[in-house]
């Protein structure tokens, strides 16, 4: 079986880039759950975290 | 003043749906609360406790020093609704596990997870946390988390990206309230002012 070539530079930068995506990610989250009322974020999270 | 509608001041003062993880933590603290025994919750659990949205398997806690003869009491207490997943002896638990530096775990009777991991105190950072640890009340249950000047440090010192999302979330919730000054320092002594500076503010 062929092998796809790793180019581990290049895999690197995707997961620096993932990194900063998720960082922009939890901003954005913070800033909702602060507009939001606790009844409202906490009952969205219930559902992820006892899922 | 309001975050996310917590009151922050001296006592932070949440009101929200119980996940199983919270009510899990206010079961095991209220115990510890009803013996007046000191304690700060250090692990991940306190930026999920303010609506961070991942899962956690274990709930860091340090627990104050003391006699065989207290801990006893509050094992005692425990045991009628968790267990310890280390040892059913309270002497073992304590004088083997404890006294040497490391953790126990309890977990709610016939379960296995989630579980509140316990130490004492290995270090002077540690004996800081737990007599400045922060009041929350959340839906009227009280319970001690590690204070968010250090918490947040901390995190970044772990430092994988998991500690970076906690770190940046509570930062972000809680900037305009922490104390700077008191955050700084640490970030100065965990020597983690770039990285604070490149990836949290």
């Amino acid at each position: 079986m062929k092998l796809p070539k790793i180019d581990l530079e290049e895999l690197k930068k995707f997961k620096e880039q993932n990194f900063r995506e998720r960082m922009e990610f939890i901003d954005k989250y913070a800033d909702w759950v602060k507009k939001q009322s606790n009844k409202k974020w906490s009952s969205e999270q219930k559902k992820i975290i006892d899922s | 003043m309001l975050v996310m509608n917590i009151k922050y001041s001296n006592i932070i003062i949440l009101e929200k749906e119980l996940s199983n993880l919270d009510e899990f933590t206010i079961n095991f603290t209220k115990k510890l609360n009803q013996s007046k025994t000191k304690y700060a919750i250090v692990s991940g659990y306190v930026s999920i406790l303010f609506g961070r949205n991942r899962a956690s398997e274990d709930i860091d806690l340090i627990l104050e020093r003391m006699t065989f003869d207290k801990f006893q009491k509050i094992w005692i207490d425990l045991v009628l609704d968790f267990e310890c997943l280390n040892t059913d002896d309270p002497k073992t638990a304590y004088s083997e596990y404890l006294i040497n530096g490391i953790s126990i775990r309890f977990s709610r009777k016939k379960e296995y997870l989630p579980n509140m991991e316990i130490k004492f105190p290995k270090n002077e950072l540690d004996q800081w946390t737990i007599e400045n640890s922060r009041e929350v009340k959340i839906n009227n249950n009280t319970i001690y988390i590690s204070p968010l000047e250090l918490q947040i440090p901390f995190k970044i010192w772990l430092g994988t990206e998991k500690d970076l999302e906690d770190a940046r979330y509570l930062y972000q919730l809680f900037k305009k309230d922490i104390n700077k000054e008191i955050m700084t320092k640490f970030n100065r002594q965990l020597k983690i002012e770039d990285t604070f500076n490149r990836m949290i503010a």
